[in-house]
């Protein structure tokens, strides 16, 4: 037992002391950036008062904003009060997919920053199953996805594909494929086939009925059958690396990738195999953002999905539990930040901030150490990018 | 480490409290109006600006407060939020999001809803049927009005007989100014017998030269220069920000001269006050500032606004820097169109 | 100049390099120190030439207690040290190398390198030394390399040279002529403290010899001990170098290779027209200084290189264009050069690098999914017949020695249905039980029928395991000659010199 918490403080001490560090520096700036706060400048205790009383309301509307809002549970159920917290989960769910389909190459020891371009293909194809034919529901929702996995997966499998036969650099051919599908969607969304009729702005027809994602709390909530998909997925992610002879393959290309390919394994075959599957599941993000939440694919559904992945990846150290927390807290940053937003002054933007921060402490545990005096701080990793080594 | 634990532990818990002490007190009488941006930020220059500075200018009548939208996935859950803390009114900013405005308004009938550049109506799937919504008013702009007469400015201005115009991307409330713009032109020459030609927009096929979106500062400067290339000595880009890159290309070739868009360009762009011909202006900042006093004093009604030269909603600004370059007879036509259609007597 | 080190202690965490050494060394004597990898040979000269603090103990320099901080100082008193892997710039020349660090300038900033170049001439004459000081060190052979870094110490006046690992890379014929140096260095006064594991070596050179065990000084040996004793007191244990070799016994050809050529990317031949048989139930060595095509050879066999040309036939089956996997599975056990790079996955478990090469055959495997259980037990069977130390099956293969790890390999390439082991470089870097270990086992499997093809650029090693030598130089078989040549002439086909 005690070994067992060893190692939990292990891996997440640096994590979490990151986490604090953070939101304490985002709080100066809270602080400092308030013009109320600014006002007690010459007041040295009304002005700490007042820089406590603005940090203390912005970061107490972040987590009313993220989990439990007791003003909504007012007059109605307790339930209800959790509303924030089912609104983290939805801004989570393809946070998860896209995050374990970068968290995946790692383990491969690929860099994937395609997860945007995957992730719009796979919002492609989930949306023109969804909105073009008619089936019975739960069959629908299966072929809709089934078509966001299969163009993601061909899509990334085309970078595995490159760089296997002639060499292509991953990390270069998926920035470009990125550009690709930004514009590609932009394009197919002025064609007849997917512009929804009588609108000239780029927006597709909603998907019907049958092929959106079940409501899992009512109508009244968000949340949606997606959050399963992708935990199933993080289940997925975790058995295939560790339970399987693929993931075996993977997990050992990615340490090293010489002595993989002297036991004989075919480190082209791995390559190829580690992008498709990534970007399935990036893919499989897009399609469950559309079919759960939106409903319609509109040019800016990738939003910031595919690129916000690597951080959550790299916060979640490449391991689908570490992914899975690390997208969750973006989610409750994110949806938590507009209530920021909207009930204290404090702009939705220091969210970014504490984002921000939180990776570069992850990034510079020297730093961490530093300054918490912490000596047996667990740093290595998995994943320390062998991106362009290749 | 003990002793930074204690502190950091300190600190959270102090702000915990003092946050709950400090929550912030109701002021009565006021309203609460919100606004939802469309992505590109309250910094964007253009309709996001526009409409926030109109909420800012009715405080005296309203808090106010916005939430910035990434992409149009925060539509939702951004109305949701200001649902949820009781706003009076809720403003949208763009046609992208009257969908969500609309769908919130039927589920929300007591609360007062408007969408800024779309007549915010609820249509059915395929858009055969649209029907207005009670509680939804809808701020459109009838910018071709004031886009007609910069363009018979524009015709008259050319030397070179050639003018032009793009857009930042193909939406109804770009492609409007560009209309209107070339109609202008075309009336002048029938009006004057001449042939200036409209580069970057055909008003009979409906078809124009577009950035792609309004972001990307080279491809507008590219465009810009292309048409002083092709002759043209004004052009009028509506493309938001991107205006900047025109005018600067303005600047340096001292080729052409820019009409700028939504707000006078002499105040909002004063670095480029000196190439810009005139503004084709749209009055989003009053829409908003008016649809929260409505509401304010409770006569808020769901009938859409549309603005036109008639009620000043849109208006082409003064010249200033250009009022003794351009001759007092052109200037004068260009003052009498605009009363003939605002009195109706000119149809575009 | 006499060099004095009293009760040097030196510690890593809980890992004690040094513990409370003392050594001396007298004016014009050749003192060796001799130990296994991990002994604290490095660490001591370390602190000696000023790289490392100990924790404890002093130096002294003629009888007077010196501090060296940094080896700026070990020059000033005398001390001067050339290293296993040489500090010299490449594209600079030898007279540029000399000066470096020691410039002297004109006023305006212009190098005076005229008075550098007589002195080096001077002294390069004192020795009978020929070095051209324009020459550039990249064209320079490696023995030649080591001249200069010897010159480099002697021109600022040390007096005690430590020389680390010198021989390591060097052909039998350069390490000859180095002895020699050595020799004439000790008639002109100066010290020479030379590291070295060659016991061969040792006994040649040196006047006094101090045995190093895990930190401590424990034996004064004399030179005309044996190996056996020498290495006995390295090790602390009765070893046995000559491993008992039983005549051979030929059997039919196993590995035949034909007209065998190796490119590079772009085009060069790393290996030309290489042909050889290796039969069964004999040990085919490839004896070569490093760099002359062995690493490619050895990994051609397996298809680890790409662009290769002509015919390997193992047991008539011909292997190119085949993938490593099946290459290998047409039973050949393949012991690469680097067990580092390319025969273990350092962050995986000893079991898991067990199963490197089948983990998708039965019963490691059920369809797609691995048996933790049958893989733990076949590790746990494997950890004790190749006697690898390690305090359980799952812990990574970083935390084991050289020797350890190496077993790890061999375990995993003899498990398989096996008639070629192909062995690179299998001893490099190992402590004396463990090459012992080695030793025997490819013995043991050539015994048992299989055919060995084994690189190495040890020539005892070679001697005392092949049954036929092949000696490669610059990508080409010199000639394949019998067990009982001569070192001498060994040597010189090693320098690519054919009679």
């Amino acid at each position: 037992m005690k070994k067992f918490w060893n190692r939990i403080a292990g891996t997440a001490l640096l994590p979490a002391l990151s986490f604090l560090l953070a939101f304490v520096i985002s709080g100066l700036f809270i602080a400092l950036s308030d013009a109320k706060v600014l006002k007690e400048a010459s007041h040295p205790l009304k002005f700490m008062t007042t820089a406590l009383s603005t940090v203390g309301n912005a970061y107490l509307a972040l987590f009313q904003g993220s989990i439990f809002d007791p003003n909504l549970a007012h007059g109605h159920t307790v339930w209800q009060g959790f509303y924030p917290l089912s609104e983290t989960i939805v801004t989570a769910t393809p946070l998860i997919l896209t995050g374990l389909a970068v968290a995946l190459a790692f383990q491969s020891g690929l860099f994937n920053i395609g997860a945007q371009g995957q992730f719009i293909f796979g919002a492609i194809g989930a949306s023109y199953v969804g909105f073009h034919f008619h089936f019975s529901p739960v069959l629908h929702v299966f072929l809709a996805l089934g078509a966001a996995i299969a163009l993601s997966a061909l899509y990334g499998g085309f970078v595995g594909l490159l760089k296997a036969r002639t060499g292509a650099h991953e990390v270069i051919v998926t920035i470009m494929l990125n550009y690709i599908a930004g514009f590609f969607i932009l394009w197919i969304l002025k064609t007849t086939t997917f512009l929804r009729p009588r609108r000239i702005d780029p927006i597709a027809p909603e998907v019907n009925p049958s092929a959106q994602l079940p409501h899992l709390a009512g109508a009244n909530f968000r949340l949606h059958a997606g959050i399963l998909i992708a935990l199933l997925a993080a289940y997925f992610v975790w058995w295939l690396l560790n339970r399987t002879t693929i993931g075996f393959q993977f997990r050992a290309v990615g340490a090293n990738a010489a002595a993989a390919k002297t036991a004989g394994i075919s480190v082209s075959r791995v390559t190829i195999a580690t992008m498709a599957l990534c970007g399935a599941l990036a893919g499989l993000g897009g399609g469950v953002h559309v079919l759960g939440s939106e409903h319609a694919l509109t040019a800016d559904i990738g939003g910031s999905f595919g690129f916000d992945a690597i951080t959550v990846a790299l916060l979640g150290r490449a391991k689908p539990t570490g992914t899975v927390l690390a997208a969750l807290l973006f989610g409750a940053l994110r949806t938590g930040g507009r209530t920021m937003q909207s009930n204290t002054t404090t702009p939705l933007d220091i969210v970014l901030v504490i984002q921000a921060l939180i990776v570069l402490f992850i990034a510079a545990p020297t730093l961490v150490r530093f300054i918490f005096r912490v000596k047996n701080l667990k740093t290595k990793d998995a994943m320390t990018a062998k991106g362009w080594n290749g | 480490m003990k002793k930074t634990i204690k502190f950091v532990t300190l600190f959270a818990a102090l702000s915990l409290v003092t946050g709950v002490v400090a929550a912030p007190a109701s002021q009565a009488a006021k309203i609460k109006a919100c606004i939802v941006l469309d992505t590109g930020g309250v910094d964007d220059h253009s309709f996001n600006a526009g409409a926030w500075a109109g909420a800012q200018a009715s405080t005296a009548l309203a808090d106010v407060s916005y939430l910035p939208s990434s992409s149009s996935a925060d539509f939702a859950p951004n109305i949701k939020k200001f649902l949820d803390q009781k706003c009076a009114i809720i403003i949208g900013v763009g046609f992208s999001i009257s969908g969500e405005i609309v769908k919130a308004a039927k589920a929300n009938p007591t609360t007062k809803f408007a969408v800024v550049d779309d007549a915010g109506l609820d249509c059915n799937a395929d858009y055969s049927v649209c029907n207005p919504v009670a509680n939804v008013k809808g701020l459109t702009f009838s910018t071709d009005q004031a886009a007609f007469q910069a363009g018979y400015l524009a015709a008259g201005y050319s030397k070179t007989g050639t003018v032009a115009t793009y857009g930042g991307a193909p939406y109804p409330t770009v492609t409007i100014f560009m209309d209107g713009y070339a109609k202008g032109v075309a009336y002048y020459n029938s009006v004057k017998k001449k042939n200036v030609k409209v580069l970057g927009w055909d008003p009979v096929k409906k078809t124009g030269t577009f950035v792609g979106d309004f972001s990307n500062t080279a491809k507008a400067s590219q465009l810009s220069q292309g048409f002083e290339q092709q002759g043209a000595d004004v052009i009028m880009p509506v493309a938001g920000g991107l205006g900047a890159a025109t005018a600067k290309q303005s600047q340096t070739s001292g080729k052409s001269v820019t009409i700028w868009v939504d707000t006078d360009g002499f105040y909002s762009a004063p670095q480029y006050a000196s190439v810009l011909l005139t503004t084709v202006a749209k009055g989003l900042g009053n829409a908003v500032k008016s649809v929260i006093t409505d509401t304010a004093t409770r006569r808020f009604t769901g009938a859409s606004y549309v603005g036109t030269l008639k009620n000043n909603g849109v208006s082409i600004s003064p010249l200033h820097n250009f009022s003794s370059k351009v001759p007092a007879a052109l200037q004068a036509e260009v003052k009498r169109i605009g009363g003939q259609i605002a009195s109706g007597s000119l149809k575009i | 100049m006499s060099l004095e080190l009293k009760g040097i202690t030196k510690s890593f965490g809980a890992l004690v390099a040094n513990d409370g050494i003392d050594l001396s060394v007298n004016r014009g004597e050749i003192h060796a120190i001799l130990g296994e990898n991990g002994a604290g040979k490095s660490t001591l000269m370390n602190i000696v030439y000023g790289l490392l603090q100990p924790d404890s103990g002093e130096i002294r320099v003629d009888g007077k207690v010196v501090t060296i901080h940094e080896p700026s100082d070990a020059l000033a008193v005398g001390i001067g040290m050339v290293h296993q892997h040489f500090m010299l710039i490449p594209v600079f020349t030898v007279l540029e190398n000399i000066v470096l660090g020691h410039e002297s300038t004109s006023k305006i900033g212009k190098l005076k390198l005229s008075e550098a170049r007589e002195k080096l001439l001077a002294l390069a004459a004192d020795f009978g030394f020929e070095i051209d000081p324009d020459a550039y060190i990249e064209n320079l052979p490696v023995g030649v390399q080591q001249r200069v870094e010897i010159l480099k110490a002697l021109i600022y006046d040390a007096k005690v040279l430590i020389l680390d690992e010198p021989t390591a890379v060097l052909t039998p014929q350069e390490t000859d002529e180095l002895i020699e140096v050595m020799k004439r260095l000790r008639s002109q006064g100066t010290s020479i403290i030379f590291i070295s594991h060659k016991l061969r070596e040792v006994k040649a050179v040196s006047d006094r010899i101090t045995v190093i065990r895990r930190g401590k000084v424990v034996a004064s040996a004399d030179p005309s001990s044996s190996q056996e004793e020498l290495a006995s007191l390295m090790v602390g244990r009765p070893v046995n170098l000559m491993p008992d070799k039983k005549r051979p016994n030929p059997g039919a050809p196993i590995l035949e290779v034909k007209d065998l050529v190796v490119l590079d990317p772009s085009g060069r031949p790393l290996v030309s027209d290489v042909s050889f048989t290796v039969h069964a139930g004999e040990v085919l060595a490839i004896a070569g200084v490093q760099g002359n095509g062995q690493s490619e050879l050895a990994e051609a066999v397996v298809n680890l290189q790409a662009h290769i040309r002509g015919s390997i036939e193992l047991g008539g089956v011909q292997l190119i264009g085949k993938s490593v996997h099946d290459s290998l599975h047409e039973g050949i056990a393949y012991v690469p050069e680097s067990r580092e790079l390319d025969g273990l996955i350092g962050s995986f478990s000893i079991a898991e690098n067990l199963i490197l090469d089948t983990h998708r055959e039965a019963p490691y495997a059920k369809g797609i999914t691995l048996s933790p259980k049958a893989v733990a037990t076949r590790a746990e069977v494997q950890v004790k017949e190749f006697d690898i130390r390690a305090q359980s099956i799952q812990d990574p293969v970083t935390s084991l020695s050289g020797g350890n790890k190496q077993k790890v390999v061999l375990a995993r390439e003899l498990s398989r249905p096996v008639k070629l082991l192909v062995a690179s470089q299998p001893t490099r870097g190992l402590d004396v039980g463990s090459i012992e270990f080695v030793h025997e086992r490819i013995l043991a499997e050539r015994d048992a029928g299989r055919a060995v093809l084994l690189f190495s650029t040890e020539l005892d090693e070679v001697t005392a395991l092949a049954d036929r030598i092949a000696v490669m130089y610059a990508g080409k078989i010199l000639a394949i000659v019998d067990a009982t040549v001569s070192r001498e002439e060994l040597g010189l086909l090693m320098a690519g010199v054919k009679k």
